[in-house]
């Protein structure tokens, strides 16, 4: 687990972020969530070494840090695409055809649940409920923007545009 | 898994003054506020099926199983997390219940083998039991959904499987070493489903933070973590309740047996003072008990070239008895003497100084707590009125200031580190005063507020800073100085350390510590509640060190840090009986209970008892033992179970001494170095062989219980007792328990004591008489034992050993967890895997000067000799000091330190040395791990 490439670090100014949020917080542990959104944020996703250093950031036991990482699926445990497509797959939006969804993505781009394009443009990952059950079947895309009401074409149209947008 | 005689009452004993009554079962039972509906049933006999809980953690009702009825309350309330109530009506049997657990039992099941028949829990599992329990006959589910029947195991730990296909996720694991070892290894991976035990961050154990204590694989209510010797030898029959032999924690045990094979060893959850505890010495390295190398025949020779011939006992103990008899004829009375082990029970190292203060006829006795502790027995004694230390252990968890100076405990004293941490997670502070930065200093939860990084031999300097920073901010405790305290002293000690060449800014040049740290600590240690000060060699193996020892009584004095819980002046003592053989008198001038020699009302009771008239005069000491060998005065010596020619500092000078004897008889497990410089060689036995008592570092007296016949055939005091016969002094015992009984005859301290009582309560804790019948967990309440407090006055003088242009580096030596001592017992285990050599802990600047790279071979050259080591470039030294172990006899670290000692004492001075470092080109190419240098240098 413990590789040789150069112990992750934040940057000043993320650091003067993680500052703020520990003010935050009656204590250092309460502080792992948000400081591990700030690691997701930096690095893209929490390698064994980003937990460690947050470990460390945070005065925590590694296992402690590791055990909420492997908890919630939003954080990624392995390097993800440019764009990380989270298809909702919980009963309302399978019910509205999720599951065609995920199968025009994965045909589309060649690759399983959880898994990335080689060219490192897209990953797939199925999640539980969104919170958007009324605009099922939906994707979040990059933890950030909702995009509703899927049909497969208009899957396989945001994906031809952000393949587009590559620049 | 628990041990087979275990009873478990599923949660902890809640301490209340509040008592609650309920009923469970039509049954009324009364028990302290904040008990568990589940240990209430308990304590009645009233079983309630349960797997995540068990009574050394506290509850956390994830499995469901114990589901109980109480009258009024709606649902099915899980009784591990339900504390009872008054009028309570709790109903634990009924259908509704019961199906609800078999419901429980069949999802656990649906997920984990049915292999209970080759199962190595078989005959000791919870889950089976449970099956059991709960009448559980068919799975609804089938086997064949997803599942982890296929984990893989992890076996790279030495001693114990993790094998998570049979894992239920109990979680007992991960709280045991969370909360009972404080470690923080393992934790759950993932969620729901693909919840699986993690140590770390997915790792091997091997690779993980895990410490190995055990502590995981005793709560493991399942085959899932097992000790690979029960896997080996199947669940034992039988158990024994015994004390560790290895450190000066002194860990209760249960031995579990099979006929006299041990199966594996449990610490004692009813034990003083682990409960329950215990570190991976005492848990698993018992192996070398049955080792191989163990020497079963006695030996003997001529010359020391000879090679060893086995004979009978007889005719070894015959062949010991004339040849010390030649020597004393030959140079008369005072030409032999002995060393009494700190190793072998109170019992056998009486009866080593009794026979050479009655059958030698001098007192030429003397012990390896030389080699560490003796300042404790001279400071504390002068400034209390007692050689020991002032608390048990339990009373850190009354500390609010815990001041560790000069000892590691997380990897010397494992199971009271353990305890400290517990204290530090629930708000005590924590002062560490050490050269190096030991994992106490930072690890997760516990974090010294004060880490005093001072130069190695100048503990006196730092520690009359801190006295200097009490006394003249005013932060002394008066009224305990006058009620408590001689005045006399104390006032020209307050006029001594008030002296500005005291003060924190005046003596930072020398400690290399910030001075407003120390005043910081100083006041911490003065204002923050009660404060404990634990100590370890980093104090007493200096030139220095009783001036230390002093110098830390009366910091506690002044600021009335003593006589109550929580508080006091404690040594960690190293080797398991260190403490005790100094209690029953191995010292050269004191007879048992530190009672002077030269005192004739106190030897006319020995003289009446052993029927002899005693020599008023103190022998020898071991370093002059030496010094009158090289002489020639000193011709013949008996060393029970010490390896001097490896512990003692200045190898050299010790092995010359060695050869210049006519006779020398070693008793011990193994063929040892001091065993090449002798004549007679006796096999004595481990812990696990014999019957006797040992005293740990807070003064507790507990039983070692015999539990497998002696391999060589006779305990060490039956050598003893067998060798006085020979020298025609008769000693006539039948079994330990009489010498224990005539050491309380003779011993004011050990008065009340006897194996009957031993037997009742478990263990004691001297004083133990007529005044303290049940002994003395917390010395000087209300008066000291001496009767005035003494103030001393501890004047800072630097060590004769400095650091010159040609040995510009400090060396400082210590131990690492999984090691003991010399390693003659722990290199003969799969703890090796831990530590497979000595390193050289070296700073990277002073590395970088040297062009070393970590794992080079160095070369460490000090003015009394040099050494070859591989270097560990690390941070945790500071620039200019060097550290290494000395488990290996190959490193020879002992062969540099010097043949420097404590003023008052001679403990040699071990932890200052000037030195070299040199890199070592030409040996890194051919040279394998671990392999010894065979030349040695001497540099003078
Ligand atoms: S390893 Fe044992 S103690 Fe740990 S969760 Fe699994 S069954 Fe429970
Ligand atoms: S052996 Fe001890 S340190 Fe290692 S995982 Fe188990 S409880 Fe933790
Ligand atoms: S702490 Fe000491 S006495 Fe306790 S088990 Fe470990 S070695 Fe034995
Ligand atoms: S089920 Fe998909 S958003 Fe709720
Ligand atoms: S024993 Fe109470 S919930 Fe497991």
């Amino acid at each position: 687990m413990k590789d040789s490439t150069p112990a992750p670090q934040f940057s000043e100014a993320t650091l003067e972020e993680f500052k703020q949020t520990l003010s935050r917080y009656p204590t250092r542990r309460a502080a792992l969530l948000p400081t591990l959104w700030l690691a997701m944020r930096e690095f893209g996703w929490i390698s064994p070494a980003v937990e460690e250093y947050v470990a460390r950031l945070l005065d925590l036991p590694t296992s402690h840090v590791h055990a909420v990482v492997t908890f919630y699926e939003m954080f990624h445990r392995k390097p993800v695409g440019k764009w990380h497509l989270a298809v909702c797959t919980n009963l309302p939006c399978r019910l509205r055809g999720a599951d065609e969804i995920v199968a025009a993505i994965k045909n589309r781009l060649g690759i399983d649940n959880h898994e990335t394009t080689p060219d490192g443009m897209f990953s797939l990952e199925t999640v539980e409920c969104l919170a958007s059950c009324a605009t099922a079947p939906m994707l979040q895309l990059n933890q950030d923007a909702y995009i509703e009401n899927l049909t497969v074409e208009s899957v396989l149209k945001l994906i031809e545009e952000l393949a587009r947008r590559a620049d | 898994m628990l041990s087979i005689t275990d009873t478990d009452y599923g949660t902890p004993a809640r301490r209340s003054e509040k008592l609650v009554s309920l009923e469970i079962d039509g049954r009324a039972v009364t028990v302290p506020a904040g008990t568990s509906v589940l240990r209430a049933a308990a304590l009645v006999g009233i079983k309630i099926p349960k797997l995540c809980a068990t009574d050394s953690l506290e509850p956390f009702g994830s499995c469901r199983l114990c589901l109980v009825e109480i009258k009024g309350r709606a649902g099915y309330p899980a009784s591990c997390t339900t504390p009872v109530e008054d009028g309570m009506q709790v109903r634990t049997q009924s259908d509704k219940l019961q199906m609800l657990r078999r419901n429980v039992m069949e999802l656990y099941i649906s997920d984990h083998p049915l292999d209970c028949l080759t199962c190595p829990a078989n005959g000791n599992c919870e889950l089976q039991e449970m099956a059991g329990v709960v009448g559980l006959r068919h799975v609804r589910y089938g086997y064949d959904g997803k599942n982890h029947l296929s984990a893989p195991k992890d076996e790279s730990n030495p001693y114990f499987v993790f094998d998570p296909s049979k894992c239920i996720v109990c979680s007992r694991c991960v709280r045991a070493c969370e909360e009972i070892q404080g470690t923080f290894a393992l934790t759950i991976h993932g969620r729901g489903f693909d919840s699986v035990i993690s140590p770390g961050q997915r790792e091997a154990f091997i690779d993980s933070e895990c410490v190995s204590c055990g502590a995981c694989v005793q709560a493991c209510p399942t085959a899932t973590l097992i000790e690979k010797s029960v896997i080996e030898k199947g669940q034992a029959e039988h158990t024994v309740v015994t004390t560790c032999g290895y450190c000066g924690v002194g860990c209760s045990f249960k031995a579990e047996m099979k006929g006299n094979e041990v199966v594996r060893m449990v610490p004692n959850k009813d034990g003083y003072p682990n409960l329950g505890h215990s570190c991976v010495k005492g848990r698993f390295a018992w192996g070398y008990a049955t080792h191989p190398d163990r020497v079963t025949k006695p030996l003997i020779r001529e010359r020391i070239t000879d090679p060893w011939r086995e004979v009978s006992w007889d005719e070894a103990i015959q062949y010991a008895a004339t040849g010390l008899k030649r020597v004393q004829q030959k140079y008369g009375r005072y030409s032999i003497g002995a060393i009494a082990s700190s190793r072998c029970t109170n019992e056998e190292a009486y009866l080593v100084q009794k026979l050479v203060r009655a059958v030698f006829g001098n007192n030429n006795v003397d012990t390896c707590a030389r080699v560490c502790h003796s300042p404790t027995g001279y400071g504390l004694k002068t400034a209390f009125g007692t050689s020991a230390g002032t608390q048990d252990f339990a009373s850190v968890l009354k500390a609010d200031v815990i001041m560790v100076i000069g000892c590691n405990p997380t990897d010397g004293h494992p199971v009271f580190a353990s305890m400290l941490k517990r204290r530090v997670r629930e708000g005590a502070k924590l002062i560490v005063v050490d050269p190096r930065k030991i994992d106490l200093v930072k690890t997760p939860h516990v974090e010294a507020t004060y880490h005093l990084q001072l130069r190695p031999g100048t503990n006196v300097a730092l520690i009359n800073a801190m006295a200097h920073v009490v006394v003249t901010e005013g932060l002394t405790n008066d009224a305990f100085i006058a009620e408590r305290c001689d005045l006399r002293d104390y006032q020209l000690w307050k006029e001594f350390i008030s002296r500005p060449y005291n003060s924190p800014e005046a003596v930072e040049p020398i400690t290399g510590v910030p001075a407003h740290l120390i005043r910081s600590a100083a006041r911490l240690y003065a204002c923050g509640g009660n404060a404990t000060i634990y100590y370890g060699l980093g104090v007493t193996e200096h030139s220095q060190g009783s001036t230390m020892v002093l110098g830390m009584a009366n910091l506690a004095m002044a600021t009335g840090n003593i006589g109550r819980e929580g508080v006091g002046v404690n040594p960690l003592r190293g080797q398991n009986n260190v403490q005790g053989s100094c209690d029953v008198g191995s010292f050269p001038h004191e007879l048992t209970g530190y009672r002077h020699i030269s005192d004739p009302q106190v030897r006319a009771a020995f003289e009446r008892e052993w029927g002899v008239k005693l020599d008023p005069e103190p022998g020898l000491r071991i370093p002059n033992m030496f010094d009158a060998a090289l002489d020639g005065s000193f011709k013949g010596l008996y060393v029970q179970g010490e390896d001097i020619a490896q512990s003692d500092p200045n190898t050299q000078h010790v092995t010359a001494a060695l050869r210049a004897m006519e006779f020398v008889i070693v008793q011990d497990l193994f063929l040892n170095e001091t065993a090449k410089y002798a004549h007679v060689f006796l096999p004595g036995s481990s812990f696990l062989e014999k019957d006797g008592t040992f005293t740990n570092s807070e003064r507790r007296i507990s039983r070692v219980r015999k539990v497998m016949p002696p391999l060589a055939g006779k305990q060490d005091w039956e050598i003893t007792v067998a060798l006085a016969n020979a020298l025609d002094f008769p000693m006539k015992y039948s079994h330990p328990s009489e010498i224990m009984d005539e050491i309380a005859r003779l011993t004011p301290t050990f008065a009340g004591v006897s194996y009957e009582k031993l037997d009742r309560l478990g263990s004691i804790q001297w004083p133990c008489n007529d005044k303290a019948p049940e002994g003395t967990p917390v010395m000087h309440v209300g008066q000291f034992v001496r009767g005035k407090g003494k103030f001393t006055i501890t004047e800072y003088v630097p060590t004769s050993e400095r650091t010159s242009p040609r040995y510009p580096l400090i060396l400082t030596t210590g131990r690492i967890l999984t090691q003991y001592n010399v390693g003659t017992q722990t290199r003969r285990t799969p703890n090796v895997i831990w530590h497979a050599e000595d390193l050289l802990e070296i700073h990277p600047h002073d590395a970088e000067q040297r062009g070393i790279r970590d794992g080079d071979w160095v070369e460490v050259v000090s003015r009394a000799g040099s050494t070859t080591l591989r270097a560990k470039i690390t941070e945790r030294v500071q620039p200019g000091v060097v550290y290494t172990t000395f488990h290996h006899p190959e490193s020879r670290a002992n062969v540099v330190t010097t043949e420097n000692s404590d003023w008052a004492t001679n403990c040699p001075e071990y932890k200052v040395t000037a030195v070299q470092v040199r890199l070592l080109k030409p040996l890194a190419e051919h040279r394998e791990v671990g392999q010894p240098s065979l030349e040695l240098t001497a540099a003078k």
